[in-house]
């Protein structure tokens, strides 16, 4: 889990909760924890050299968030390959619920293309070690699920 | 890709690509990698979905007036190309399909130089502000959104619409 997030008082509408966009600014920021885990945080890409992109997300939005709302956000991994993985995330509210659901793809990008490129054997072998870990437990059933509306 | 010119838009939904105003990357949106944050492109999305929306009666006379309004119940995008400072985009919207409660419906980010640079595919909720629950639309908002709908058949969806995530690299 990550630290503890608050939300700013710029990112609520005129719905007066979090607005939709500013989910992804949470989800982004509490994926610093495991990204550095990894050996990909800012150590890595502020040499200038390599860095990641996100490649796709999804969120499921399943409770609103008002402002003072405390959040942490959850990781698992799900799948890696040569150059990308496969990782999901749950938005947990301080009180125990969900807020919203994430799924997404990073690359591992070669800043000189910029171009999608193999983690170094290290970084590999740490997101090898942490999906089998992440394998013992079950995906979660929305992982994988196509959009579409419920009657 | 989709092929028009980008600089022309369309503020008439029943001619696709149905484009909104010109968008513009802010300085505040720019991460470590000098680039457009992957969380910001949800902005300009929801900026430029606003058009769709307001042609659809979907806006701020309809929360006022009826009491209702949407929110976002599914996103996901995909990341297509790199976004710099500066870059001047419109988006698309299409609906995808209508039921009597909420619509899917899909997006695209066009740079000013006819690239995609991102994707988008939304479920969309109508929401009573008091109860703050989903309900169906009221019968002038739902026959928009049918209308809408049969004109934007006329094209095919995306074959990107749909599809599970997944590590191809």
């Amino acid at each position: 889990m990550s630290p503890t997030m608050e939300l700013k008082p710029e990112w609520i509408d005129q719905n007066g909760h979090l607005n939709m966009a500013y989910y992804s600014v949470l989800f982004d920021t509490g994926l610093d924890e495991a990204v550095t885990s990894f050996g990909l945080g800012w150590d890595y890409t502020s040499g200038g050299t390599h860095t990641t992109f996100t490649a796709e997300f999804r969120i499921r939005y399943l409770r609103e968030l008002h402002l003072g709302a405390r959040v942490r956000a959850s990781f698992r991994l799900l799948d890696v390959g040569p150059k990308a993985y496969h990782f999901c995330q749950e938005l947990v509210h301080e009180e125990g619920w969900i807020a919203a659901t994430g799924e997404g793809i990073s690359l591992h990008i070669d800043q000189s293309g910029p171009r999608v490129a193999p983690y170094p054997d290290a970084i590999k072998a740490r997101l090898d070690a942490v999906l089998a870990d992440h394998a013992t437990l079950p995906v979660p059933d929305w992982v994988g699920s196509t959009m579409q509306l419920r009657k | 890709m989709t092929a028009h010119d980008p600089n022309t838009p369309s503020h008439d939904p029943t001619a696709l690509p149905f484009l909104s105003e010109e968008l513009v990357v802010q300085p505040e949106w720019i991460d470590f990698n000098n680039h457009l944050n992957m969380a910001f492109y949800g902005v300009l999305l929801d900026k430029g979905g606003m058009h769709g929306f307001n042609a659809l009666g979907l806006d701020e006379n309809y929360r006022r007036e009826r009491g209702c309004t949407t929110m976002t119940a599914d996103l996901r995008i995909r990341y297509l190309r790199e976004l710099v400072l500066g870059d001047r985009l419109r988006c698309s919207f299409r609906i995808v399909k209508v039921a009597a409660k909420a619509f899917h419906y899909c997006q695209e980010l066009i740079h000013s130089d006819g690239w995609v640079a991102a994707t988008a595919e939304s479920v969309n909720l109508n929401v009573e502000i008091a109860a703050r629950k989903v309900a169906p639309y009221p019968a002038d908002r739902k026959a928009a959104l049918d209308a809408m709908a049969a004109d934007h058949a006329r094209t095919p969806v995306p074959d990107w619409v749909g599809l599970p995530l997944g590590v191809r690299w």
